[in-house]
């Protein structure tokens, strides 16, 4: 009978558990597969590690220390870069989306600087300002900011017409329209932006790290490959698409979280 | 046979409502209103020497085929667009862009999405050019939203709302910041033909309440006759004014008008003009 009630009464428990099982499932999935071509001996035992052999080498670094520093340095650089780039990102999306001049003059200049691979400025960055923090910043910034301000400013200009006319006839003025319209229509957008930004900027983030960094998850692959501990490679491999699953996750849910407006 | 009907209208009202303190009603004239649009085509005539008044607290129909530039030129009495020729005053003045005195209903509802219902009635009324006090605007909103049925979903999102009750929303939200004028662009088209017959019947109560100066337009001669003091027939673009028919009955009508002999009669003659019109506009249909 208790049973019954708790059920009754909590349905987003069980439903918040089926919805994390499904979820689960498909790695759990991959990690038998896994298992399975690892015992079958089809690729070298050397080569392809176990998911145990991943898990002892994270003990294993664990114990040492060092792994949190890794995680830690990476996550703060990703996450700083994509703050400072989206930020930056947000006024220049709207100039380019509310000024039409500013859209004709801007537009090809972003949209070849976007289609620069952000990896391949890494070389020059070194040169100008040293394989230090700062660079790798500058990297991760650059990363974030040109999608961002693509994604903001054709949120803009898809912004229907229809609700600039009604709120102009409600007697809105430029500042109104800007603060009480075009603003709300335009935060999922911004929304969005941070998501693709963060993508973009862990693929940076990692390449840049492979050339020139001491801790950060790129970092430890690259010392992992020099040593030949192919589990640790694994292992960074897995913690970097666990970090950016976690990130888009936590934005997806902010999104949810404040557009409940949209259909 | 207009002239009476308009004094009906008229007289009727102002005995009656002088507790609402809100009634400042304007007239409307058009002198040979032009408008055109440069194309790839070449120059596109939309109006040419439109030409009508509307009087203070008329209701005025505006029918014609579709394509005849019906919303271009509602888009110029809102201020949201300029003649190209002619002149458009609103109370001997000159319009100069959009105003609070004039509202807009347009066909796509056009409420915001990411607001309230409630929020989206009293939208007008927090902006400079209409700022209330914080009671005043709530107690507007709340009697504008009771009068359009919408008490109850004051914390509903728009997209929860059916097509009737967004374009009810749109309605109060426009009232709220208390035009003069209401322009309202096919305000129904969208709508099922029983929610349509509810809406016209809805706002002619609303408009008895309020006596404002309303133009509408509209591809529904039964709807222009149901809801109007005056039709103003325009001709297949480029629209011009080509007839002005008055419509005899007072104010306030109900649904029954519409089986009346002297509806059906001027129903069918102004379908007549209409059918007329919409077979120059688009030849290819014509048998």
């Amino acid at each position: 009978m208790s049973s019954r009630i708790a059920v009754a009464t909590s349905p987003g428990w069980s439903g918040w558990l089926t919805q994390a099982a499904v979820r689960i499932s498909p790695f759990i999935v991959v990690i038998i597969l896994w298992q399975l071509t690892h015992l079958s001996g089809v690729v070298s035992q050397v080569l392809l590690p176990s998911p145990l052999d991943v898990v002892n080498s994270a003990i294993r670094l664990i114990q040492r220390g060092g792994l949190y520093q890794h995680i830690i340095a990476s996550t703060l650089r990703v996450l700083v870069g994509v703050v400072i780039g989206v930020t930056l990102a947000i006024p220049v999306g709207f100039a380019l989306g509310w000024y039409k001049g500013v859209r004709g003059f801007l537009d090809p200049l972003i949209n070849f600087f976007r289609a620069l691979p952000p990896i391949a400025l890494v070389p020059l960055v070194v040169v100008y300002v040293g394989i230090g923090e700062s660079g790798r910043l500058f990297v991760l910034i650059y990363a974030s900011f040109f999608p961002a301000v693509i994604v903001i400013y054709e949120g803009i200009l898809a912004i229907e017409s229809i609700y600039i006319r009604a709120a102009r006839v409600l007697g809105a003025d430029g500042r109104e329209l800007f603060l009480r319209v075009v603003l709300p229509l335009t935060l999922p957008h911004i929304l969005t932006a941070f998501r693709v930004a963060l993508g973009v900027a862990w693929a940076t983030l990692v390449a840049a790290e492979l050339v020139a960094a001491r801790t950060g998850l790129g970092a430890m692959i690259q010392d992992a490959s020099n040593f030949f501990q192919i589990p640790t490679i694994f292992l960074g491999i897995i913690i970097i698409g666990a970090v950016a699953l976690v990130m888009d996750s936590a934005v997806r849910a902010a999104i949810a979280r404040f557009v409940t407006w949209r259909d | 046979m207009a002239g009476l009907s308009g004094q009906d209208w008229r007289g009727g009202i102002e005995g009656e409502r002088v507790t609402e303190n809100r009634i400042e009603r304007s007239g409307i004239s058009l002198e040979n209103v032009s408008k055109s649009f440069a194309t790839r085509e070449g120059e596109l005539k939309v109006l040419e020497n439109l030409s009508f008044e509307v009087e203070a607290g008329e209701s005025v129909a505006v029918v014609g085929p579709s394509g005849s530039g019906k919303t271009t030129l509602l888009n110029l009495l809102a201020g949201l667009d300029f003649p190209t020729g002619g002149s458009i005053k609103v109370d001997g003045e000159p319009i100069t862009g959009p105003s609070p005195q004039r509202g807009v209903i347009f066909q796509q509802y056009a409420v915001f999405p990411y607001l309230t219902v409630f929020e989206n009635a009293v939208f007008g009324l927090l902006l400079g050019a209409n700022r209330k006090p914080k009671a005043e605007r709530d107690r507007i909103a709340r009697r504008y939203l009771e009068l359009m049925g919408l008490s109850g979903f004051e914390n509903a999102y728009p997209k929860t709302l059916s097509g009737g009750m967004k374009q009810r929303l749109a309605i109060a939200r426009a009232y709220a910041v208390n035009p003069k004028i209401l322009f309202m662009d096919e305000p129904f088209a969208a709508l099922d033909a029983q929610t349509r017959a509810l809406m016209q019947e809805l706002i002619l109560e609303i408009m008895a309440e309020e006596q404002k100066t309303v133009v509408f337009v509209t591809h529904s001669v039964e709807e222009a006759i149901f809801i109007g003091n005056r039709i103003v027939v325009v001709s297949a673009r480029p629209a011009k004014v080509h007839s002005i028919i008055d419509i005899p009955f007072g104010f306030p009508r109900g649904p029954d008008v519409k089986t009346s002999s002297e509806f059906m009669s001027i129903r069918r003659e102004v379908e007549h003009l209409v059918r007329e019109q919409y077979v120059l506009a688009h030849p290819e249909l014509a048998k």
